[in-house]
């Protein structure tokens, strides 16, 4: 039989580890909701440039100008890929993918129009 | 009790502190981002359909923490109104923003006021991408859109609030 302190004290472990996970989930959600609007305001400057990012090059965001969510969590690292959609060189896939800390990974994926006008 | 077990309870509760604190700290921070965001989607939704800045409407005049905007008026059958309009009147109190549709006498559209509290500073600005900052109790966002459109909606670097 199991004593009734042990029985306690392993449910009081139980609940830590629930309440780390959640506390992780959390701050993640956070993490991952700046980094969406980081990623969407950075997807917004490429939008109307196609052809500032070469083709299967990675480029450092923020690209244009400071943002103030990446200043002061300096610790999310994040870059800025292009690549042609379904290998077709009118249509363009721009990709911001942001790492917070520890697994995960927020990528917002846009298809841009690289139709060259004259 | 033995040692080890006062110490195991004392590890436990107090692991169990700094978790709920956190916990308890990034929920609130999540709260601030979401009515962050709020206004960032409310705005961008008036300026998506908005078509020109107006200086002055039924006597209201524009300061420092306020700006108009008009949007085409629509009827029943949502088609537009020629030569009537619109109006969203945007203000910064104290400690709150409002966005407030004044609507014409034929328009489909309600009066209706949106209010944000606790916003401690908001800027927009507009230099073919709006740039819109905002400050809830400490939390900022910084983030840009673009509205596909040739006139410039807000004269270039004209700061809102």
């Amino acid at each position: 039989m199991i004593k009734k302190n042990n029985l306690i004290y392993l449910f009081l472990l139980i609940s830590v580890i629930f309440l780390l996970i959640g506390t992780y989930l959390t701050v993640n959600a956070y993490l991952g909701m700046h980094s969406i609007e980081v990623a969407s305001s950075q997807l917004e400057f490429v939008k109307n440039l196609p052809f500032c990012i070469d083709i299967g090059k990675n480029k450092k965001i923020p690209l244009y100008k400071e943002n103030h969510f990446m200043k002061k969590y300096n610790f999310i690292k994040g870059c800025i890929s292009a690549d042609n959609y379904d290998n077709k060189p009118s249509i363009r896939q721009v990709g911001v993918a942001l790492q917070h800390p520890v697994f995960f990974e927020t990528k917002l994926i846009c298809l841009i129009d690289a139709r060259s006008r004259n | 009790m033995k040692k080890a077990r006062i110490f195991f309870l004392c590890i436990v509760f107090f692991l169990i502190f700094l978790l709920q604190s956190v916990f308890f700290v990034f929920i609130t921070k999540i709260n601030n981002l979401n009515k962050i965001l709020n206004i960032k989607n409310t705005l961008y939704k008036i300026i998506l359909h908005s078509n020109n800045i107006e200086n002055e409407f039924k006597g209201f005049r524009i300061n420092n923490d306020s700006f108009l905007l008009s949007i085409p008026s629509i009827d029943i059958n949502k088609t537009f109104i020629s030569n009537y309009k619109d109006i969203v009147i945007i203000t910064k109190d104290k400690s709150s923003v409002s966005f407030t549709l004044y609507p014409c006498e034929f328009s489909i559209r309600k009066n209706k006021v949106v209010r944000f509290l606790n916003v401690k500073s908001i800027k927009i600005t507009d230099c073919g991408y709006i740039n819109f900052l905002c400050n809830i109790n400490g939390e900022v966002v910084e983030s840009d859109f673009y509205i596909n459109r040739d006139v410039w909606l807000l004269p270039d670097d004209f700061k809102v609030f």
